[in-house]
């Protein structure tokens, strides 16, 4: 069992906008690319060494993929991609129903309405 | 390309740090990232940058390392238990020396404190963008000798360039607060200049464009500040009427607490009036005179400063067309500049030599304790040799002695935020108080990071040497036990490694005392200029009549005499003058003039003055006269020029007769004497030409080129009287000819000559007292590495003696061992010295950047400074008893 992040098999905050930034990405994502995502989409600064260290994390325990090869056909040099694995996917997944299943039933407009 | 090698190494060093299936790609991303920086933030930012993120992963890479461990994740074996094990033996190896341990701990905490502490100055005044939106792209106008309007009127029309485009005019303004008149300090400006700027209002609103149209109700904004302070913080306070300069004036916001202006000559201000970029508040300006706003814009997003500047130029050159006699007279060098560095550009290169400075303070600490940890290492040898024997691998032993020099560097760490606290309280103390935001620098959460990554890399560098050196005996350990059986005695690798610490110590030393020694003199050179007038006994006042008392040119000419008047007629006073501004700063007014005779103009510095000004000053008046109260308006208009213009223009023959005029001017000025030169661009340069005119006889208008608004007053009390006693006076005099004159703030003109030498004063103290350091510790690394040498040589030394060499004999061949290591140190840090003069050379006075004597002196005290680090080891020598050391 050595595919457990942390005992619960529940992610962190950090963990989570990082495997989502890599599903918005899809193919085209590597390192560089996940931290600008984290601050364009999540609008989050975060410090660009715990990303890269949670993404070795995450991959020693099975929650992504990485491999070399080239993020743009045309120019590029060959960079290590990320992808989420189906487990990865799974724990994501399961996120979010526990997310859903707590907003339900909860009324509160949205900030600008 | 320096900066390239610099980056280059930072992330081949970090390569070597983390994981290996990780490194490349990690290298590689931050690359990427920090060419997107420089590109953005400029080479030293995102050099600053790159430097925290190689830090930071090196310390989270090797902290999740730990944790991971420590948790059993990689399944590694007892890790945890041989660090506990490497730190326990470091632990009761440094309690087994304590004196020793304790010295490498106190030298690396000089290095890493004092290092912090100029960081801490350098990080707030050069490096932390400014408190404004967008700072980076904020750009500020830099004109000499001043901006036209027309030409800002021209610049909005060249699209694409700008985003935003205002402007701003510091000045002081008497406002009628609840307690009574006071002068605040603050800035008439465009409209949209306090949003741009991110000021956000915490009552009322900011200034809209209406606000300055034709018919607009005068208003004004406030500081937080001055809310509080005159207007007791009423929160009714908005639409009230506030008489501002006597004009009465809605209230219609308070800018939020904390809102700061930085910006090139103003510092806090406290109100803001608004005005049209065109009108720019001198009411006797006329239509399309010089302004005297600072031009500020917003650079659009992803332009290049240089479209900015191509749009400048070619605003310039329209305004040229259209002003064909303009090249004389008109603006020259316009420049845009980004805000922050127009903000910096005095203080930048000091505090970098600083920097500079602090880091050869580091490396020479860092330098010692190698050589400490490399003298004991030898020590231990044998017990090297016999750990190796016993089957200890290398990495084991080197993971051993990086240990001990990585807890040498923890506790140097903590002990150096002491002193980079101390550091950084007696650097405040000294700091020129016009250093930008010098107020906001501290040691915050960040600079301990910083420090404690200082001690993290010291600790690498201080033990890797050593270390690998130590086990390099690993591999044939039997010589080495054979040895450790017989006598102690070091292995020449060490020797060797220990003599070059002390060298390139020697080397580092040498380089900051020649900087320290071209400050230091640069300094005295500025305390003994005689700037050219004599500013003791002299009591300096500015004057700042506002524009609503005295409004044509006569009345303020009036107000002026009556008041000259007034206090020449007062016990006590020897002579008193009003005069367009201080003698120091007289530099700042200059124009071009015609030499009768001549077609091609001149430019002079020059001041406008009443009459008893050259007494008042003491300046010598070599030929001719002086300014009298004769020369009235409608009286020929005299000039008094200097000793340099003199020399300049009229080198052969009197001047005085002769006739000069401005050149946009019809009428021509007669010389009627010549004074001696005055340093009126500081006592740091060369006194320039200028010439002293009457200020009853400058033109009409504008009236800020005749002695104008903003005024200084000059009185040199006679003997007697205590100078207190008059300044209250003066205020009374003040009062009698205006009660509404705010009452002038009244300096010692010494202390605003003295005020000149701040700055140069706090780079040598800074220096001279780093250099002192750095001394200090390359005595201590030398005489650690001769006494060792010599310890070892205590054989020789007593069969020398058994053989009948008197104590000159031993003295004289310990002496010329320290000396043969002074010789290439004294070479390489020569090199070192004459690249540093160069650097230095902006900041330097009266002295040359290779100036022999400052060489040669530094030479001679780093020789003595070697030899007196030789004689305790000599001493020692000396009485080596033969007998016992042949035993």
């Amino acid at each position: 069992m050595g595919r457990r992040l942390v005992p619960k098999e529940t992610l962190g905050e950090l963990e989570e906008l990082v495997l989502l930034a890599v599903l918005h990405l899809g193919d085209s994502a590597y390192g560089l690319a996940i931290v600008d995502e984290l601050e364009r989409t999540a609008q989050r600064s975060v410090a660009r060494a715990s990303v890269y260290v949670l993404l070795r994390r995450l991959e020693k325990a099975g929650l992504v993929v990485t491999r070399r090869e080239s993020p743009d056909e045309a120019l590029g040099t060959p960079r290590r991609m990320v992808r989420v694995t189906e487990y990865g996917l799974e724990l994501v997944r399961r996120r979010r129903e526990v997310r859903t299943r707590m907003w339900n039933g909860i009324e509160i407009a949205p900030e600008d309405a | 390309m320096r900066d390239g090698r610099l980056s280059g190494l930072m992330l081949r060093m970090l390569g070597r740090v983390l994981p290996r299936d990780w490194a490349a790609d990690i290298v590689r991303d931050l690359e990427v990232a920090h060419r997107r920086r420089r590109r953005e933030r400029g080479r030293l930012r995102a050099g600053a940058w790159l430097a925290a993120q190689v830090v930071a992963f090196a310390l989270r890479f090797t902290l999740a390392g730990v944790a991971d461990r420590l948790r059993g994740r990689s399944g590694g074996p007892a890790y945890v238990d041989a660090l506990g094990h490497d730190v326990r033996h470091a632990l009761r190896g440094m309690a087994r020396a304590p004196v020793f341990h304790a010295a490498a701990v106190l030298t690396l905490a000089l290095g890493i404190g004092v290092t912090t502490a100029i960081f801490s100055v350098v990080r707030t005044v050069l490096l932390d963008p400014l408190p404004h939106p967008d700072a980076e792209r904020l750009l500020v106008l830099d004109a000499y000798p001043w901006t036209p309007t027309e030409i800002v009127a021209l610049l909005p029309r060249s699209a694409g360039a700008f985003e935003e485009l205002v402007g701003f005019y510091p000045r002081p303004f008497l406002v009628q607060g609840s307690a009574g008149p006071a002068e605040v300090e603050g800035a008439e400006v465009t409209p949209g200049f306090l949003d741009v700027m991110g000021a956000r209002p915490a009552l009322g609103r900011l200034f809209v464009d209406a606000d300055a149209g034709p018919g607009a109700v005068p208003s004004a904004v406030l500081s937080w500040d001055t809310w509080q302070r005159h207007l007791g913080g009423d929160a009714s306070v908005i639409g009230r009427v506030l008489r501002v300069d006597g004009v009465p004036r809605e209230i219609v916001g308070v800018a939020e607490r904390g809102f700061r202006l930085l910006a090139p000559r103003t510092d806090d201000p406290g109100i803001w009036v608004p005005s049209a970029m065109a009108r720019l508040g001198f009411d006797v300006l006329p239509e399309g005179s010089p302004g005297w706003t600072i031009p500020v814009a917003r650079l659009a997003a992803d332009a290049p400063l240089a479209r900015a500047q191509s749009a400048l130029d070619a605003a310039v050159q329209a305004y040229r067309e259209a002003h064909p006699g303009a090249e004389d007279e008109g603006p020259r060098d316009l420049r845009w500049t980004p805000l922050s560095e127009r903000l910096t550009r005095d203080a930048r290169p000091a505090l970098l030599v600083l920097q500079g400075a602090v880091g050869l303070v580091l490396l020479l600490a860092c330098a010692n304790v190698a050589n400490l940890l490399l003298a004991r290492n030898e020590s231990r040898r044998g017990e090297t040799a016999v750990r190796t024997a016993l089957g200890a691998s290398r990495w084991r032993l080197v993971r051993q002695h990086l240990t001990t020099s990585l807890i040498l560097a923890g506790l140097g760490g903590v002990a150096g935020l002491g002193v980079a606290a101390a550091t950084l309280q007696a650097t405040l103390l000294l700091a020129p108080p016009d250093l930008p935001r010098v107020g906001d620098v501290s040691l915050d959460a960040p600079l301990v990071l910083v420090a404690l990554g200082l001690s993290l890399l010291t600790g690498l560098a201080v033990g890797l040497v050593p270390a690998v050196g130590a086990t390099r005996i690993a591999p044939a350990p039997a010589p080495a036990l054979k040895e450790y059986t017989r006598t102690s005695t070091g292995s020449r690798r060490g020797h060797r490694l220990a003599r070059g610490l002390a060298v390139g110590q020697i080397a580092l030393s040498l380089i900051l005392l020649v900087g320290a020694g071209l400050l230091g003199r640069s300094f005295v050179e500025l305390l003994s200029r005689p700037p050219g007038f004599r500013a003791e006994g002299v009591l300096a006042a500015p004057l700042h009549v506002p524009d609503h008392h005295h409004e044509t040119v006569s009345e303020l000419e009036g107000f002026y005499a009556r008041l000259v008047d007034r206090i020449g007629q007062m016990g006590g006073v020897e002579s008193v003058a009003v005069a367009n501004n201080l003698p120091l700063e007289r530099g700042a007014s200059r124009r071009l003039y015609l030499v009768e005779g001549e077609s091609e103009p001149r430019e002079a510095q020059y001041g406008v003055v009443s009459p008893d000004y050259f007494r008042a000053l003491d300046i010598p008046l070599l030929g001719g006269r002086p300014i009298v109260d004769e020369d009235w308006r409608g009286a020929p208009p005299v000039a008094v020029i200097d000793e340099v213009m003199r020399r300049e223009v009229w080198p052969d023959v009197d001047p005085v007769g002769r006739r000069f005029r401005f050149v946009d001017e019809e009428e021509w000025i007669t010389i009627v004497g010549v004074s001696a030169a005055v340093r009126g661009d500081g006592l740091a340069r060369e006194p320039g030409a200028g010439f002293h005119i009457s200020y009853r006889q400058r033109p009409a208008t504008p009236v800020e080129l005749g002695v104008g608004r903003n005024a200084v007053l000059l009185v040199r009390p006679g003997p007697g009287p205590a100078v207190e006693g008059l300044a209250a006076a003066l205020h009374d005099a003040v009062a009698d000819v205006d009660p509404r004159q705010p009452v002038p703030e009244i300096t010692p003109l010494v202390r605003l000559v003295a005020a000149e030498l701040q700055a140069p004063r706090f780079r040598a103290a800074l220096l001279v007292t780093f250099a002192a350091l750095g001394l200090l510790l390359a005595v201590m690394g030398i005489a650690g590495v001769v006494g060792h040498a010599m310890a070892e040589r205590r054989h020789e030394f007593g069969v020398r003696r058994a053989m009948g060499a008197t104590d000159g004999n031993i003295m004289e061949s310990v002496l010329s061992w320290g000396l043969h290591l002074a010789g290439p140190g004294v070479l390489v840090g020569l090199v070192g010295a004459v690249v540093l003069g160069r650097t230095l050379s902006s900041l330097l006075v009266g002295v040359a950047p290779a100036d022999p004597a400052t060489l040669l002196g530094s030479v001679v005290v780093l020789t003595l400074a070697t030899l007196a680090a030789c004689v305790v080891p000599a001493l020692r020598m000396v009485q080596v008893d033969p007998t016992d050391a042949l035993r």
